[in-house]
């Protein structure tokens, strides 16, 4: 089982998290102003362990992952503060070199669409072999040979044959198979996957989530799990961190979140999930729409569609409070007993 | 017994792709059958592949079909002229699944609800706009939206404004093509109330495609599951849920991640990928994948065993009440 | 590393900052952005004015022109500019200013008709060949290449030999020389937004398929059909600048630059002045042509944003 941060701090008060970050904000030029898009976002991923950050769109998750990478698109975007430590460095003050021999060496990342991500001019062997020799000068026989072991871990039939076709040939659930292999060549240790079984079938997805269950058990790999879907991060990460309109809401264990949730953005989420019961038609949902980031409320960002909001919530900001190993983003935690979901 | 608004008898519809040696037949459908009656809502459910987008622009009159028959009102929608179907589509209509496409962009959002009004009915300027603030209003839009357009919208507006223009000239069918599942979670279930609230309101019935079984408990009364282009179960949502027959019906319900520990705990993965359409297996298509899969599976077609409300095509049906 | 770059990472995005959508900013249809666009553009908005001086100067050539263009006085023959003749005169003594505003008119009028011939065969061409596909497409596209095939000059005297002198008809041929062309890029902008949900959509709607045609493509295909237009207007002007510096164009005693560059090309040792008028006209005329088309260009595409250069913590792909 994946640790979880309690149990990581615990464990070792000296060793540090294998990621850190802290008050990393991102922000693009719109022309004639920043528009800041990720907001002080602080959490960190244990080596090892299993993170799930859940957000819809205009959450700023994928920008965090982005992030991490060095990969905001510039000269539009940019980290406009913040330190991102993994492993002892701080990834923000890196040399583009540095970053270059991080990414795909020690942090890889798994995207939504490997169709766009996986070269459509090589053949899979070679695009996986690619890292090995260039990370590690390894020959391109021992290259190719490591490339179809890894293809046949992730499930590929044939995977010798595989290894010499082209992504196109390949089907969805197979090209995301290939996309995984291929972040896993270097035998990174935090892996960073980025909505990854949104665009599949539900019966592959589910096969996706086993394969990454047993990947991050068997390689003591890092999961940092970006997604929309509240019900994937149940099952798969230990630790739960929350983004709502750029940022963090609410972390903490997933089993004691899904409980007893601490901010109503994350009860409105759980009440969305479906209920799996007979005869049960009551449909959760959120009502409005996230905030424009250029026309921020002035209070809370979730107030306007808040079923819990007082007055006080729209004129005031709330802080990210840490209460034990866990944190919320609400002026009114202390009051409010929010209904979570039991398992 | 009113006859039903829609009934699909044995629909079959085949693409021919590629030439001479290279020809293939996709069977994108195979003797699909199901009724939709008045002011209610039929889910069909399936993964790629199912056949079920096929079976909506089969309806729709998108495509030709092979074999079958769409009784739509009494009349079959297959033999009608281009003319004729022209007509039907007042009452047949439409909301796709990309939000983002599926608006003109250089419309006003006026313009693209009165569509169908312009098509079918001579309104003077005045009517139209009162016509167009009534939709906005039963999709709950702010009036100023009229003026606007689309890209100034979110996902889940504009698929209140696709609401809106399919209700406008008072359909009695609205076939929902995936239209929620490019929607972030919260909206999705905000357009799924609406649509509850605008059945109740207007009585219309919906044709439901998805692929996301998890949503459909909450918003169906029927379900037909759907897989490499046959229809493998049917039956009420109740019943389908609790009681899945067909061992693919159960397969894709486990598969749905979920924090219930107990539901994990049964989980049925399946091997392997959904095969080529262009090559189906023989006997129960369903057979390479099937964890209970025998012989007799994989030569003969399977039998239809009823169930209370519908029937699954199954030699090897799952118990009664397998999921409590 | 192949997989984890700037570019994935780019395309992996699904977030433009300009496109965050929200029911709180002010309105702004497509037509409305594109001029505000356009309007930023320094250069195009430049050469936006001096097009639209020169279309004034030729609107309101018999008020501005000091003599009338025909006025012959042979004692007056190939004078330098002087105070009295700002441009000197040609080799009829006639005042070159003069000639050249009264020119002006023929030469815009000559371009504007070549183009509009072109639109009147190729856009209704291109909107069947896209949109229905099939045997219109296959008939129409073969025509299109066949007529492309020969050298557009030696194609519109061809057809001028045909219909006979004068400047309507050569225009009238260059017309049908660019029609292919303009036929084709028309075909191809349908082509891009033939398949969009929303032509689906409206066909569930009722609209019947000429209605698509004006209501839905017509609108979408505008953008990439302004800008060809206003390129094609400034290859046109040089088209009936070429051919009437030839003799195949305007015919005596009408003017149009190109006739005036070919006459004072015949004098270019004694008065070369005879040369650069009508020269620079039409070099400024379809060189501001180009600009605005650019700029139309460049103001329909991604909307592209550059923060100032103050300091600014790493961000970029390193």
């Amino acid at each position: 089982m994946a640790k979880n941060v309690a149990e990581e701090v615990e464990a070792s008060s000296s060793s540090s998290p294998l990621l850190s970050v802290e008050g990393a904000s991102v922000e693009f030029w719109t022309g004639s102003s920043w528009l800041r898009v990720v907001d002080q976002v602080s959490f960190v991923v244990p080596a090892g362990g299993r993170v799930g950050i859940v957000g819809e769109s205009g959450s700023g998750k994928t920008m965090t992952g982005l992030a991490i990478l060095g990969l905001i698109p510039g000269p539009a975007g940019r980290l406009a503060e913040g330190s991102i430590k993994f492993d002892g460095h701080d990834l923000a003050q890196l040399p583009p070199a540095e970053m270059r021999r991080i990414r795909g060496n020690d942090i890889a990342m798994v995207f939504q669409e490997p169709m766009r991500s996986l070269n459509p001019m090589m053949s899979i062997g070679d695009q996986i072999a690619e890292g090995m020799r260039r990370h590690w000068g390894w020959s391109k026989k021992k290259a190719t040979n490591r490339a179809i072991e890894l293809l046949d871990r992730v499930e590929i039939p044939a995977a010798a044959q595989r290894a010499r076709e082209y992504p196109h040939h390949l089907s969805g659930g197979m090209r995301q198979r290939a996309m995984i292999a291929l972040a896993l060549a270097c035998d990174p240790k935090l892996l960073i996957a980025d909505e990854p079984t949104t665009a599949l079938d539900v019966t592959v997805q589910a096969q996706i989530i086993e394969l990454f269950r047993e990947l991050s058990d068997e390689r003591d790999m890092a999961l940092l799990f970006i997604t929309h879907d509240l019900g994937v991060v149940s099952e798969l990460c230990s630790d739960l961190v929350v983004m709502y309109s750029g940022q963090v809401v609410e972390t903490g264990d997933v089993d004691r979140v899904f409980d007893r949730p601490t901010h109503p953005y994350t009860e409105g989420l759980l009440q969305s999930l479906p209920k799996l019961g007979a005869g049960n038609r009551e449909l959760g949902f959120i009502p409005g729409n996230p905030p424009d980031p250029a026309a921020l409320p002035p209070g809370c960002r979730f107030q306007p569609r808040c079923p819990h909001a007082l007055p006080i919530c729209e004129t005031s900001q709330p802080e990210l409070l840490t209460i034990g190993d866990r944190q919320s983003r609400c002026l009114l935690n202390s009051e409010l007993s929010l209904q979570g979901v039991g398992s | 017994m009113t006859a039903p608004l829609l009934e699909v008898d044995n629909l079959s519809v085949q693409f021919v792709v590629g030439r001479g040696r290279r020809k293939r037949i996709i069977r994108a459908v195979q003797d699909a059958s199901f009724s939709i009656g008045h002011g209610e809502t039929l889910a069909v459910v399936g993964e790629s592949g199912s056949g079920k987008s096929t079976t909506a622009q089969a309806i729709l009159g998108l495509v030709n079909p092979s074999a079958g028959s769409v009784m739509f009102e009494g009349s079959d929608l297959l033999k009608n002229s281009s003319r004729e179907m022209r007509e039907v589509r007042r009452h047949l209509q439409v909301v796709f699944q990309d939000p983002y496409s599926s608006l003109d962009p250089m419309m006003t959002v006026a313009d693209l609800i009165a569509e169908p009004l312009d098509n079918f009915e001579k309104l003077s300027s005045a009517a139209r706009s009162d016509k167009v603030g009534e939709l906005l209003e039963l999709v709950r839009l702010p009036a100023n939206a009229a003026t606007r357009y689309p890209h100034e919208f979110s996902g889940g507006q504009r698929q209140r404004i696709a609401i809106a223009r399919a209700l406008a000239v008072n359909p009695k069918l609205i076939i929902c093509d995936e239209a929620v599942s490019a929607l972030d979670v919260s909206i999705r279930n905000q357009i799924l109330t609406l649509l509850r609230d605008l059945q109740e309101q207007l009585g219309v019935s919906y044709l439901f495609i998805g692929h996301d079984l998890s949503m459909i408990e909450q918003f169906a009364e029927r379900v037909a599951v759907m897989y490499l282009g046959r229809i493998v179960e049917t039956g009420t949502v109740e019943e389908v849920f609790r009681s899945p027959r067909h061992q693919y019906t159960g397969a894709l319900l486990s598969a749905i991640p979920t924090h219930h520990k107990a539901l994990r705990a049964g989980r049925i993965i399946l091997q392997g990928e959904i095969p080529d359409p262009a090559s189906p297996p023989s006997g129960c298509v369903f057979h390479p994948r099937c964890p209970a899969a025998t012989e007799i599976c994989g030569t003969t077609r399977p039998p239809a065993v009823q169930t209370k409300s519908g029937e699954a095509l199954c030699h090897h049906p799952l118990e009664i009440d397998s999921r409590g | 590393m192949t997989t984890v770059t700037e570019h994935d990472a780019v395309k992996a995005l699904q977030f433009e900052p300009h496109e965050t959508p929200s029911s709180n900013r002010k309105t702004e249809g497509p037509y409305r952005r594109l001029a505000r666009r356009f309007r930023s553009n320094k250069l195009a908005m430049t050469a936006l004015v001096c097009l639209l001086l020169i279309v004034a100067a030729a609107i309101f050539a018999p008020l501005l022109a000091p003599y009338p263009p025909a006025q012959i006085s042979m004692e007056n023959r190939l004078l330098p500019p002087t105070s009295g003749h700002l441009l000197g005169t040609d080799e009829l003594g006639r005042d070159t200013l003069s000639r050249l505003l009264y020119a002006s008119r023929t030469s815009l009028l000559a371009a504007v008709t070549a183009v509009g011939v072109a639109v009147v065969i190729g856009l209704p061409g291109g909107l069947a060949a896209g949109f229905f596909g099939g045997w219109p497409d296959k008939v129409l596209s073969r025509i299109a290449d066949a007529v492309m095939c020969f050298p557009y000059l030696l194609l519109a005297m061809a057809i001028i030999s045909a219909l006979g002198p004068g400047l309507r008809n050569a225009m009238t041929a260059i017309g049908l020389v660019y029609a292919p062309r303009l036929f084709r890029i028309v075909r191809a902008a349908v082509l891009e937004v033939r398949h969009s949900t929303y032509i689906e959509a409206a066909r569930t709607s009722g609209t019947t398929s000429i209605r698509s045609i004006t209501r839905h493509i017509l609108p979408n295909i505008s953008s990439p059909l302004i800008v060809q237009v206003t390129v094609m207007l400034s290859a046109a002007l040089l088209a009936e600048a070429s051919l009437s510096f030839l003799g195949f164009g305007v015919t005596a005693p009408d003017a149009s630059w190109g006739m005036m560059l070919g006459r004072g090309f015949g004098n270019i040792r004694t008065a070369p002045w005879g040369t650069y008028w009508p020269g620079l006209a039409i070099a400024v005329t379809t060189l501001s042509l180009n600009v605005i088309g650019d700029g139309l260009r460049d103001s329909l595409g991604r909307e592209r944003v550059r923060p100032p250069r103050k300091a600014r913590k790493s961000g970029g792909a390193g």
